[in-house]
């Protein structure tokens, strides 16, 4: 979007904050395109059409509080953006939590993914062994292959989560991802 | 108008009532001091709705229609004390109904003050303000009676209609 039209938009917003329903197509014509091209950035294809509905509906029943001294676009995709990451967090933890539609037709495991799956084990080994032995220990225990550290659960917890930060972090520098 | 832009369009309207609510102490703090100073009529109470929605009219209706409330709402309460304020002085009778009448005059030319200082651009805006400051006087003139209601509206009206007259119809 231009300048010219990002003051525009901001002129039509704060008019709609204040009331002025005349400016309400203006603001609409030039805030649904910009919420649909984050909303494809932001989440996945399905859910791109929900996502942008929902960002729509906040930026509009939250009008009202829309600072005038503010850029409107970036008030709205700030909105957008907040929007998008939640669906997006729910849909992922919904697809971690609800099992298969279809259980696989023979019990047999894909080799490709039984040679894919020892990669990683190999190269997670390979980092727990460069990490504290509290932080491996931690980890190891969250997945249940060693007994549980004799701490409280809140320290426990945190320890974990400080450990897995240290463990993204240590793998996203070795595999770039 | 496509599905999509209705159900933006639903959810600013539905923003903008949400907000206008949250002016909906104003009414109920009114109610209150009302029937502290006065007991409260079933007509009290009938005038303090009329007024929760003209608040929430106002509110909802946003640009002049929501600057107005502040006027309305002190030039009201200016008419509202009044007549509390002269009972406890001791006047009574006729005197009361004028005094209904008085402060109805000083809330329309505080109204019309405003409008013209502000250079409001609309009619509409100071009848609904008229009528927001002769609901929220009307809750202290209510224990004088039916001719105390109509000095105040009479006066609010008087004092307000010139500014009222210099506003344009529309926008």
């Amino acid at each position: 979007m231009e300048a010219d039209d990002r003051r525009r938009l901001s002129a039509a917003m704060a008019r709609l904050r204040d009331g002025d329903r005349s400016a309400f197509p203006a603001v609409y014509a030039s805030v649904r395109p910009a919420i649909l091209a984050l909303a494809r950035r932001l989440v996945a294809a399905e859910a791109v059409d929900d996502a942008a509905q929902l960002a729509l509906i906040d930026v509009f029943e939250n009008a009202h509080q829309y600072d005038p001294s503010r850029d409107a676009l970036s008030w709205v995709l700030g909105i957008t953006a907040y929007k998008c990451r939640t669906i997006e967090k729910k849909r992922q933890r919904r697809r971690w939590s609800d099992p298969p539609e279809h259980e696989p037709a023979c019990d047999e495991p894909d080799p490709a993914a039984v040679a894919e799956r020892a990669d990683l084990l190999r190269a997670a080994k390979v980092i727990l062994g460069e990490m504290s032995s509290h932080d491996a220990e931690a980890i190891l225990a969250s997945a249940g292959l060693v007994e549980r550290p004799d701490v409280g659960g809140a320290t426990y917890r945190k320890r974990l989560e400080r450990a897995l930060v240290r463990f993204k972090r240590m793998w996203g520098a070795r595999h770039g991802a | 108008m496509a599905p999509d832009e209705r159900r933006a369009r639903r959810a600013y309207e539905w923003g903008r009532l949400k907000y206008a609510a949250r002016r909906m102490w104003l009414p109920a703090l009114l109610v209150v001091c009302a029937e502290q100073a006065c007991g409260c009529t079933a007509v009290s109470y009938g005038v303090v709705a009329a007024l929760a929605l003209t608040t929430l009219f106002l509110g909802w209706r946003g640009g002049w229609y929501e600057r107005a409330i502040a006027p309305a709402t002190v030039g009201g309460c200016i008419a509202f004390l009044a007549p509390l304020c002269a009972a406890y002085a001791g006047v009574r009778d006729e005197a009361l109904v004028a005094t209904c009448g008085l402060g109805g005059v000083l809330a329309g030319a505080l109204l019309a003050v405003w409008g013209v200082r502000q250079q409001v651009p609309l009619k509409r805006v100071f009848a609904v303000a008229a009528f927001h400051i002769v609901l929220v006087g009307a809750l202290g003139c209510a224990i004088v009676g039916v001719g105390a209601f109509l000095g105040l509206a009479l006066g609010v009206f008087v004092a307000a209609a010139p500014a009222w007259v210099r506003a344009p119809a529309a926008a």
